[in-house]
């Protein structure tokens, strides 16, 4: 009985070690079965083939309203937001798409002007709440009328953008009128704040419409140059996180601190500034890449928050990995900075942990992630092709 | 066919920690994800998003359903490899030790 236990143990203790050896040889391999060449989803010039893929699901969505309502039922169930975000990336990747290949402008403008002209409209009916999370009814915004900067911002850019790709009269003046409301209501106060949500103040919807100024200044010869440059004097003196350098996501109207620098605001936020004050949105980028950005065995991801900040996981931080802290939402976004700021060892890694943690699923040419939904999968096909509506607003 | 069903069998009723053993654990998870595959549980996974995955079936249903193909797709890509280099090991030291050790043995009893 107890040689047989002893051969038991031996037995046993051989196969853990084989076991572990096992792991340590396959836990190093691994993200080498995922990793392709980085033009899959990244060129400098042209559209790279997942970019093309992605686009194609987005555009049947916008041609098959059957499709798209299903989608944003399943969006809209957890987070209004989500539809609208999901129309701008993909307003923004259109005209970067067309900018990259002007020849396809012409299949792209009618889905960018759809999709603007329907945002509007529901804007225009149903209120701002529309596409705010029911909480924003919970309190009245403390400036009235009650506006959004999330909206104006976004939608002021969307035009900007779709201007950019070419010139449609019919957006200048309500792209000026709603740049009109943001900058009086950015003057209105020390701190330059607007509301996104009732006291409730974002630095990401901030970062989108000082863009959106600047493609104003380029488009109809304004100058914001001024306020832009105030913006981010005050930001670097009132909304920069001690411990980290880091702008905080979200503060009150008297510029009380909310939320602190999370992952699924900053890497947008470094990536808009680019547009703005390419040495800050480049800091604001090195500093997110160390607090937030990951590569594990050839694995890369986000963390929502730095390790010195304890913030509350929020709806824009999708699933996180308990242990690891890694976040779909911070993920998500960091794609749209390693690609802005060109930081390809990074990218590589995000595009692989995609490749194996996000299930592609491809039909007919068109590529989504089943892990993701609209709104992911637009912001990555904007990170797959931002750059030219950029370079073309910081031209000389 | 009666070879493939032996060989089933006998890998089925394996000794625990012999090569055999890690193979077949293999192949049940392998055969496991291809069913979930089959029956198209990656689209469940959405709840990794935030996403109701199905409005038509509950939150609590349709995110159980992608965690069901999650931890077998995270069983398939890490485990499964692993279990089968084990088995490998396992087995190159089995003839090692069966060419190396026994003569020596048997002389030493002799």
């Amino acid at each position: 009985m107890k040689s047989n236990l002893k051969v038991w143990v031996k037995k046993a203790s051989l196969a853990l070690a084989a076991f572990t050896l096992a792991t340590a040889i396959w836990l190093p391999c691994l993200h080498l079965f995922f990793r392709k060449p980085l033009s899959e989803f990244y060129q400098e010039k042209g559209v790279s083939p997942k970019a093309r893929q992605l686009a194609a699901r987005h555009l049947q969505l916008w041609t098959e309203p059957s499709l798209r309502q299903i989608e944003l039922q399943k969006m809209r169930a957890s987070n209004a937001e989500w539809d609208f975000m999901g129309r701008t990336f993909l307003v923004w990747s259109l005209v970067n798409m067309g900018l990259r290949e002007p020849g396809m402008k012409e299949e792209y403008l009618p889905v960018i002007d759809q999709i603007i002209q329907e945002t509007v409209r529901i804007e225009k009916q149903d209120g701002i709440y529309a596409f705010l999370m029911p909480y924003a009814k919970a309190r009245p915004y403390q400036v009235s009328p009650a506006r959004s900067l999330f909206l104006d911002g976004e939608i002021a850019l969307m035009m900007g953008a779709r201007r950019m790709l070419q010139e449609e009269p019919g957006y200048k003046q309500p792209m000026t009128e709603r740049l009109n409301v943001i900058e009086q209501r950015m003057r209105s106060n020390p701190l330059m704040a607007m509301e996104s949500y009732p006291d409730e103040c974002w630095t990401y919807d901030d970062a989108v419409a000082l863009v959106a100024f600047k493609v104003a200044d380029r488009l109809d010869g304004t100058d914001h140059t001024a306020l832009c440059q105030q913006w981010v004097a005050m930001a670097k003196e009132h909304l920069v996180d001690k411990k980290t350098g880091l702008l905080l996501s979200s503060y009150q109207i008297n510029g009380a601190p909310l939320y602190g620098p999370e992952g699924s605001t900053i890497w947008m936020v470094a990536h808009c500034l680019q547009a703005v004050d390419e040495p800050f949105a480049r800091d604001q980028y090195e500093r997110s890449r160390k607090e937030l950005g990951r590569i594990t065995l050839g694995f890369g991801y986000g963390l929502e928050w730095p390790a010195s900040w304890q913030g509350p996981m929020d709806v824009d931080s999708g699933m996180v990995v308990p242990g690891l802290g890694v976040s779909a939402g911070s993920s998500g976004m960091a794609f749209i900075a390693a690609s802005s700021f060109h930081d390809w060892n990074f990218l590589q890694a995000l595009v692989t942990t995609l490749d194996m943690a996000a299930f592609p699923s491809r039909q007919n040419g068109r590529l989504k992630y089943c892990a993701s939904n609209q709104v992911g999968d637009a912001a990555l096909l904007y990170a797959s092709v931002l750059g030219p509506l950029w370079e073309s607003i910081r031209k000389p | 066919m009666k070879a493939t069903f032996g060989l089933l069998r006998r890998l089925w009723k394996a000794e625990a920690f012999t090569p055999a053993a890690f193979l077949v654990r293999a192949a049940i998870l392998a055969a496991l994800y291809a069913v979930s595959c089959a029956a198209g549980l990656q689209e469940y996974t959405a709840f990794l998003s935030g996403t109701s995955p199905n409005v038509n079936l509950s939150w609590h249903t349709a995110s159980t359903l992608g965690l069901i193909h999650l931890l077998l797709h995270f069983a398939f890509i890490l485990l499964v490899p692993i279990l089968l280099i084990t088995a490998g090991l396992l087995a190159a030291w089995n003839g090692y030790f069966s060419r190396y050790a026994k003569p020596q043995g048997r002389s030493d009893a002799a």
